[in-house]
């Protein structure tokens, strides 16, 4: 398991398209951070505080992650490297689930290093418009544990998208056609919406409301699922 | 083995990286075998530059990178100009040398006879023939001796009444069924002039295609 994931961290450490995503990682983060406490009309400092890190870290962190992890698994398909990767482990359960820790771990380190941008973001240019806002203990653990969660989880998610669909453009279209297909169909869904992945991770995200656990163990439980059936598929389908 | 499988936006040294960490070897051998394969000025650029000779020298380097002592190559000589062809002969004589065992599997047959020193012939699943090439060829019965002569009607002739099958081919008499010494003499006892004689080696495709050859009982 080591060497999985050691050989996944230099493939992306092998390719430029990996610095691409961290650069536009931190862009996005400390943009949206920014923006969201630039722009508003400030009543609640702490709680504006929360949200540009929740969404500013959270979100972005959580979609590129998704994104990148089902490009570069759906790319493995799409170049024909998969077959190097199942000759160096020819067992499909465990490179799974070696690719799944590695994009764990990656998604824990970005989720902890946005958290921070934000974290500074937000800071400075409230500290600049003259706003101070003092985060107790607990709630930086909390943001810092939503963050990594929903980074975690969508990144997986992402991976195993990439794994089942064994396609960049047909991934691509699931998560870009997921957060639309949400929006678009909430109201005609009902409660039903809001255990969909992007509901979930609103709601993960969300620091006024206390649905984060629960919405953490929905996208666990989706996760968990998604493998399940990830590993069924890999286990039977030629790999090209 | 057609060519390497490598994400195109990797260089080839990271290609090799990483198969050198899942095989567990060290990072050494990675720039062993850049240089074994001749790819050491091409190393860090991007494999998707690669042209067809060298995307295949980078899939040798891959499958050596565990030093194996039997390699299975499937047509690796598949799309390459005649310069990729002659290293790859060069290269697999040079490896065979060194005492691995090199199983290649190609429909190119001129170049195989060059390269093998053993032919594997497997037809419709059985197994037709494994002996050295020098032996294979030996079995052919499709040896042809040409010869020129002013005197040619008078020669056929002579050559039909002793059992051969003679025909001609741009004025010159193409014979089988005879051996090149026995023909020289014949023709030098009757007094038939001969400009030139040879011998036309078998191609390993001749023998091959003998060696194959479908019944005619079994296709009907």
């Amino acid at each position: 398991m080591t060497t999985l994931i050691r050989s996944e961290f230099l493939q992306l450490r092998t390719l430029r398209s990996s610095y691409a995503t961290a650069v536009t990682l931190v862009v996005l983060t400390v943009g949206l951070a920014w923006g969201d406490v630039a722009d508003s009309q400030i009543t609640d400092p702490a709680e504006h505080f929360a949200s540009a890190v929740l969404v500013g870290a959270g979100f972005v962190t959580a979609l590129v992650g998704a994104l990148f992890a089902a490009a570069r698994v759906a790319g493995d398909y799409r170049y024909a490297t998969i077959v190097n990767r199942v000759l160096a482990t020819p067992g499909r359960t465990k490179l799974l689930m070696g690719r799944l820790v590695s994009f764990s771990i990656l998604g824990i380190l970005s989720g902890l290093v946005a958290t921070a941008l934000a974290v500074v973001t937000a800071a400075a240019v409230l500290d600049a418009e003259g706003t101070a806002v003092v985060v107790s203990a607990g709630d930086a653990a909390g943001y810092v544990a939503r963050i990594v969660a929903a980074a975690v989880l969508f990144t997986s998610l992402g991976a195993l998208l990439g794994f089942l669909l064994r396609s960049q453009q047909a991934a691509m279209v699931a998560i870009f056609g997921t957060f639309l297909a949400e929006k678009a169909l909430a109201s005609a869904l009902g409660d039903v919406a809001s255990v969909l992945p992007f509901a979930s991770l609103n709601q993960l995200l969300d620091p006024t409301t206390d649905g984060a656990l629960v919405a953490g163990l929905v996208l666990l439980a989706t996760t968990v699922g998604l493998t399940g059936l990830a590993a069924a598929l890999l286990r039977r389908r030629d790999i090209q | 083995m057609l060519e390497a499988t490598a994400h195109p936006a990797r260089s080839a040294r990271g290609h090799l990286r990483i198969m050198a960490l899942e095989a567990g070897v060290p990072r050494s051998r990675v720039d062993e075998l850049l240089e074994l394969v001749e790819l050491s000025s091409s190393a860090d650029r991007r494999v998707g530059g690669f042209s067809l000779g060298m995307r295949q020298r980078l899939g040798l380097a891959g499958a050596l990178i565990g030093d194996p002592r039997v390699l299975v190559l499937d047509e690796p000589a598949n799309g390459l100009d005649p310069e990729g062809v002659r290293w790859l002969r060069d290269f697999l004589v040079g490896l065979a040398a060194e005492g691995r065992t090199i199983l290649l599997s190609s429909h190119v047959l001129a170049e195989v006879a060059q390269t093998v020193d053993e032919v594997v012939v497997i037809a419709s699943g059985q197994l037709v023939v494994h002996a050295p090439l020098a032996e294979v060829m030996r079995r052919s019965d499709n040896r042809r001796v040409r010869l020129r002569t002013p005197e040619s009607e008078g020669l056929h002739a002579a050559l039909l009444a002793e059992d051969m099958t003679v025909s001609v081919d741009e004025g010159e008499l193409v014979i089988t069924g005879g051996d090149q010494e026995a023909i020289a003499q014949l023709a030098f006892d009757r007094g038939f002039a001969l400009y030139e004689i040879a011998t036309e080696a078998s191609s390993l495709e001749d023998v091959f295609l003998d060696l194959t050859a479908v019944p005619e009982e079994a296709v009907r």
